[in-house]
């Protein structure tokens, strides 16, 4: 961020000597709770995550490359708050939550209003992201599917699908979307799964309700249609693969 | 401010200013150039170093986040005039035609062997995404790889090559 010149900060504050206290992933009365200092190498291999969250495994493989992985954070993914980065519409996509801590105590605010805009978050001048809670459900299934132009660079478009079943019906959804704007989400489409059983037909109709509800610019990237396309066509996958691990049919 | 590290088992104190990257350190303030500086955004990894034992890109870590860790650079490679298995692969398989790179190239290989002594072509091919070689030689830089892999104590000189 400095170095792209979008932050100027008089006094800087090095974080890393925390980066041993808030590097953690465990689970915790039915969540899974991930410190905002946890490399994404250790988020990539993490047991616990790709058993139970395996969206997170599936993003974090596509995320930048190897030594930037070494490095980088889960909270500086979201706190830097690119409208590129995977992990905050993943976190989204399974109704995670950030916890945000500051002179007067902590709050707790959902990651679908953790992001005011792009490269603005919710955290206060004088707050710090410290941890991720992310619900677990049994029978749960998630994936995450993301188109870039080469190895390492930001995703062009990609979605993310968590499902958790009830029987052979769909009792919540969840779906994330990143590089395409309109926030990084699609409610209605996460609404039209709920109550279904899973099927090529329903896929097919959340897909579209997401493609119709992103709102992707043009860049070097890709156009405005091929954007839009890539959200549906990638919410599609994203929700078979995601109904596959749920109901036990694919690792 | 001041700070301190350990860069290839000698420790260097400098004082220099806090916005200061680690690859200018060690460039700069040490004088050991090997490290590369190139793209300065995190992209084309010439400027990997070991950090801790595992691959950073330096533009990217302030020399005073690196202050107490120890760092190996392309010049902690050969010890005592015998060169890392790494070093004889990149000669005997050419992993390098300009050598920008190569010292990148070589410490993330170093490490990769280090957690993982048979890594598959797939696996080295995976460890090296993150750097970019622009005389695009990456079967070479593979096939240099693999030579350490399977040469994991090699410490025959370096053949001449035939001017």
């Amino acid at each position: 961020m400095m170095k792209l010149r979008l932050a100027a900060p008089e006094y800087l504050i090095d974080i890393d000597p925390l980066a041993g206290e808030l590097g953690y992933i465990r689970e915790h009365e039915g969540e899974v709770r991930i410190g905002a200092m946890t490399r994404h190498r250790d988020i990539l291999a993490s047991e616990l995550l790709a058993r139970r969250l395996t969206m997170f495994t599936d993003a974090e493989r596509l995320i930048a490359d190897p030594l930037v992985r070494n490095r980088g954070t889960i909270g500086g993914a979201l706190c830097q708050a690119d409208p590129a980065e995977d992990l905050s519409s993943v976190i989204a996509a399974l109704h995670g939550r950030a916890v945000i801590r500051g002179p007067s105590g902590e709050r707790e605010i959902s990651m679908r209003e953790f992001h005011v805009g792009p490269y603005e978050t919710v955290v206060g001048p004088a707050e710090m992201l410290v941890e991720v809670r992310v619900p677990l459900h049994e029978s749960g299934g998630s994936a995450y599917e993301k188109v870039k132009r080469r190895a390492g660079d930001w995703a062009v478009a990609a979605a993310g699908a968590a499902l958790w079943m009830s029987g052979g019906t769909i009792e919540g959804a969840g779906i994330g979307l990143t590089a395409v704007g309109g926030g990084v989400t699609s409610e209605r489409a996460e609404a039209a799964l709920v109550g279904n059983q899973p099927s090529e037909e329903l896929f097919a109709q959340a897909a579209t309700l997401a493609a119709e509800h992103c709102d992707p610019v043009a860049d070097q990237r890709g156009s405005v249609e091929y954007k839009r396309h890539l959200a549906g066509e990638l919410t599609r996958r994203a929700l078979r693969r995601a109904a596959a691990r749920a109901l036990g049919e694919e690792a | 401010m001041q700070i301190t590290m350990t860069i290839n088992g000698e420790q260097y104190t400098r004082e220099v200013e806090s916005r200061m990257l680690l690859t200018h350190f060690i460039r700069d303030e040490c004088g050991l150039t090997g490290t590369h500086w190139g793209c300065d955004t995190s992209n084309c990894g010439t400027c990997a170093v070991l950090m801790d034992g595992e691959p950073v890109k330096s533009c990217t870590v302030l020399a005073a986040t690196a202050a107490g860790h120890q760092i190996r650079t392309v010049e902690g490679l050969e010890v005592d005039g015998v060169l890392d298995p790494v070093q004889e692969g990149f000669s005997a398989e050419h992993g390098l035609q300009c050598g920008f790179c190569t010292p990148g190239m070589m410490l993330t290989a170093r490490a990769l062997l280090d957690h993982n002594p048979n890594p598959s072509e797939a696996e080295i091919r995976e460890a090296i995404s993150g750097q970019i070689c622009r005389c695009t030689g990456y079967a070479m830089i593979v096939r240099s790889i693999e030579w350490a892999a399977a040469h994991p104590s090699a410490v025959e000189p370096v053949q001449e090559v035939n001017a």
